[in-house]
């Protein structure tokens, strides 16, 4: 226990020292705790909406009605606990640096297992201020609640974080200490992935349409009859809180402590057994790993070949496409555009074709959709591109590169990847919505031509000291957490702007059977504001990087 | 070949680097040398234009690295300290990035590549993602990619720490090969048996100021030491003498 004792103050002494003396730590965790409360705010309001909309539509079983859509919020935030845990777990347990040392010296494997539990249940605390309390604080501001209510409401969702660490943790171990294998890993890491997409999904699509969310679950509500899940035992102990319940709070307490005992007890015994064994073996296999990427995207040299600028885009090309964090934003933008894209094409079926009436006001919003989407989906080159290079920058740097160049190849391939990604969407929602061929062409300039005035303010916006803080000039002490967020809200509206010509424009094209010359005259001159834009962005961001590698 | 003129680089109230003034020939390699927190990485920083110099000049083959920094930057070749790479590509995809950026013909770099992969005994891991490299292994890949377009001058700050024996002798053969064909070598190392023994003539930099450059024999000669090997010279300018009789009392 002593052991245990120091490592937990050595490790809160390391924290502190980072909230202390890095400012620039400082920083980051208050813009984090801002985008916290967002969503915790976000979670709240929309927690409101389905307990008003289950009271409105379904007054007879209502009680009832409220412990299924509780199950549903628990589902779903136990859901993001188990990929966090798992996530913790494997990089706690095997990936950290500093588990080497500790297995190397004289503690128990079950003392560093004990410390490095610790850590994965306060690593993953936060989790329960995000993703448990707001639906509960919405049902309890919904019902007037005493204050007991929430008083209770933290320690039993603690206890289920302990429970979920717990479980997560014995299985990662035995996983690792029996079926350790390369392929293995990247299951366990693909399975963490694939839940946190599926999660940030299903959220998306509650907030971005709060209503068709909740009555799409109160039509498929079942009734959770198990009681093997801890986050049921959860919901029914706070479920006693509510008037006229016959839920009894001490049982489900009295199993939830007991078991996240039992559970930590037990995970302690099976870690001073396996632990240090399942270590050796994620050595083994860490020291095989990586080696397949040989040949992936290997023959992009046979596509793009050789030179200055095309060295540049590969390596651009390559970094994007292996960064997991990327590609799962991808994923995750792309399955949003799909869910607008089937509610869409039934209303065009429904409507027997292509009425302007309906195809209009679709283009509207599906259009915008894509547009801002396929924009967001390359910020990893654009708004990102230059901060993503803050530990490599001595390179080009030191290299015969001018700003012109980093410039040119960061704006190209970003261009590329998203006129390919908003015009492949295009031709999909072309074809959906019936719309005449000879359209085609002058709709796919117009996506293709405010893309890529979007794409170049954003790569200009990215080259502003404060976005992409590198640089001597830009220390740790020197970053600005708070206008680097202030200017991409700012590029946000920017963007829609940009974007809106291309509503603009389809509107006419589809509107009109023959376009007037005021029209015309009319698209010119946007036409003319769009190229000034894009020259404007190129100077002003060539001239940032200048700057910067100077 | 490397000129500086009262080179001068602060930080704050700090003075990293102080007036420094020096000149290396063609073909010389060069050993600077000097305690942690001397100024040598700063200095090594300033003429391959990581960092810009608070006052004073510096050339490389006649081009201001200030003015001209384009065509300074394409003569010459850095290997830092900390090996920061794009960890995402293949050692091989490193390597052939660099070589296309100094516009090296795409047949002459694939042949020099393997040669030093070779040589570096690097070839059977080229095809592997850096992140899975170790230190040393990093190390190697970035000294590859530096060596992969032939520059006329050569930075490398640390060039030998994480190496493993075998790669430290090839390093310091492949220097010296270099230096025979007429290139310039501005190494920076805290390994005063290298300094010694490769290198043609040595700096050795306290606390931002230059106190004493030249060859072995002319540094002999300012000491005042009896026992004349690099680490007293370097003691003896460094203030490390003190420590040293210090220990001997603390052992007493």
């Amino acid at each position: 226990m002593r052991a245990l004792a120091i490592l937990l103050k050595s490790s809160w002494c390391g924290w502190a020292n980072g909230i202390r003396f890095v400012s620039d730590e400082k920083r980051k965790k208050v813009v984090e705790l801002i985008g916290f409360f967002v969503l915790i705010a976000a979670l709240y309001w929309l927690g409101r909406a389905v307990f008003r909309a289950a009271e409105i539509q379904l007054p007879e079983s209502y009680g009832t009605t409220i412990l299924r859509l509780v199950n549903i919020f628990m589902t779903l935030a136990v859901c993001v606990i188990i990929k966090d845990a798992m996530e913790g777990a494997l990089k706690q347990l095997y990936e950290a640096p500093d588990v080497s040392l500790l297995l190397s010296s004289p503690l128990p494997p079950s003392t560093v297992f004990g410390f490095k539990f610790i850590q994965i249940i306060t690593g993953n605390a936060l989790s329960i201020v995000i993703w448990l309390l707001p639906p509960w604080f919405a049902l309890g501001h919904f019902f007037h609640l005493a204050w007991h209510f929430y008083l209770a409401l933290v320690p039993a969702c603690f206890c289920l974080l302990v429970i979920v660490v717990g479980a997560i943790s014995t299985l990662t171990m035995l996983i690792v200490r029996f079926f350790s294998s390369r392929l293995m890993m990247r299951v366990l890491k693909i399975l963490g992935s694939t839940i946190g997409i599926t999660a940030g999904f299903l959220i998306a699509v509650g907030f971005l349409a709060p209503d068709p969310a909740a009555q799409f679950t109160l039509e498929r509500l079942k009734v959770p009859e198990s009681n093997w899940l801890p986050h049921l035992w959860v919901a029914k102990m706070m479920m006693a809180w509510l008037p006229e319940s016959k839920m009894s709070a001490l049982r489900w307490a009295t199993q939830l402590v007991g078991v996240s005992i039992g559970v930590s007890v037990l995970s302690v015994l099976v870690a001073s057994k396996i632990y240090y064994r399942s270590w050796e073996y994620a050595k083994r296999v860490e020291m095989k790993a990586d080696r397949k990427g040989k040949k992936r995207f290997g023959n992009a040299n046979f596509l793009i070949g050789r030179g200055k600028i095309r060295a540049m885009l590969a390596k651009d090309f390559r970094v994007f496409v292996r960064d997991r964090k990327q590609v799962t934003t991808v994923v995750i933008l792309t399955l949003i555009v799909l869910v607008s894209m089937v509610p869409a094409a039934s209303e065009i079926r429904d409507s027997g074709g292509a009425e302007r009436g309906v195809v209009i006001p679709l283009y509207i919003g599906l259009g915008f959709q894509i547009m801002i989407i396929s924009v967001m989906a390359t910020l990893g080159f654009t708004w990102g591109g230059f901060k993503a290079e803050a530990k490599t920058w001595w390179i080009l740097k030191s290299g015969p590169v001018s700003p012109g160049l980093l410039f040119k190849s960061k704006i190209l391939i970003a261009t590329c990847c998203s006129v390919v990604y908003t015009n492949v969407w295009f031709c999909l929602w072309l074809i959906l919505f019936r719309v005449s061929y000879e359209l085609w062409l002058p709709i796919l300039i117009v996506t293709t031509i405010t893309t890529t005035v979007a794409i170049a303010f954003n790569t200009a916006m990215g080259t502003l000291p404060w976005v992409a803080e590198i640089g001597e000039s830009y220390r740790d002490s020197r970053k600005m957490p708070v206008t680097r967020i202030a200017t991409i809200l700012f590029a946000i509206a920017a963007n829609a702007v940009f974007l809106s010509p291309t509503l603009v424009w389809g509107i006419v094209i589809l509107d009109e059977e023959s376009i007037s010359v005021l029209k015309l005259v009319g698209i010119a001159v946007t036409l003319i504001v769009m190229v000034g834009v894009w020259g404007l962005s190129y100077l002003s961001g060539k001239r940032s990087l200048r700057k910067l590698l100077s | 070949m490397i000129t500086t003129t009262n080179l001068t680089k602060s930080f704050g109230k700090l003075t990293a680097v102080d007036r420094l003034t020096m000149q290396i020939e063609s073909g010389e390699l060069f050993g600077f040398l000097g305690p942690n927190g001397a100024g040598k990485t700063t200095t090594i920083n300033m003429l391959t234009g990581l960092i810009r110099p608070t006052a004073g000049t510096a050339t490389i083959c006649g081009y201001d690295i200030q003015a001209q920094g384009l065509q300074a930057k394409a003569i010459t070749g850095l290997m830092p300290d900390t090996p920061y790479l794009y960890d995402t590509l293949t050692g091989r995809q490193y390597v052939r990035f660099m070589a296309d950026l100094y516009e090296i013909p795409s047949q002459r770099s694939e042949k020099r590549m393997a040669e030093l992969l070779e040589m570096l005994d690097l070839a059977d891991a080229a095809d592997e993602l850096i992140k899975s490299y170790s230190y040393g292994m990093q190390k190697k890949i970035l000294l590859t990619a530096v060596l992969v377009h032939e520059p006329r001058v050569l930075f490398l700050d640390e060039p030998t720490s994480g190496l493993d024996p075998k790669s430290a002798r090839a390093v310091k053969e492949i220097l010296r090969l270099l230096c025979d064909r007429g290139c310039t070598v501005f190494m920076s190392t805290h390994i005063l048996e290298i300094a010694e023994r490769v290198c043609d003539r040595i700096g050795i930099i306290n606390k931002g100021k230059l106190v004493a450059v030249g060859t072995m024999d002319e540094l002999r000669q300012t000491s005042t030491a009896t026992d004349t090997n690099l680490e007293e010279i370097f003691l003896e300018l460094t203030g490390g003498v003190e420590d040293k009789e210090m220990v001997k009392i603390l052992s007493e």
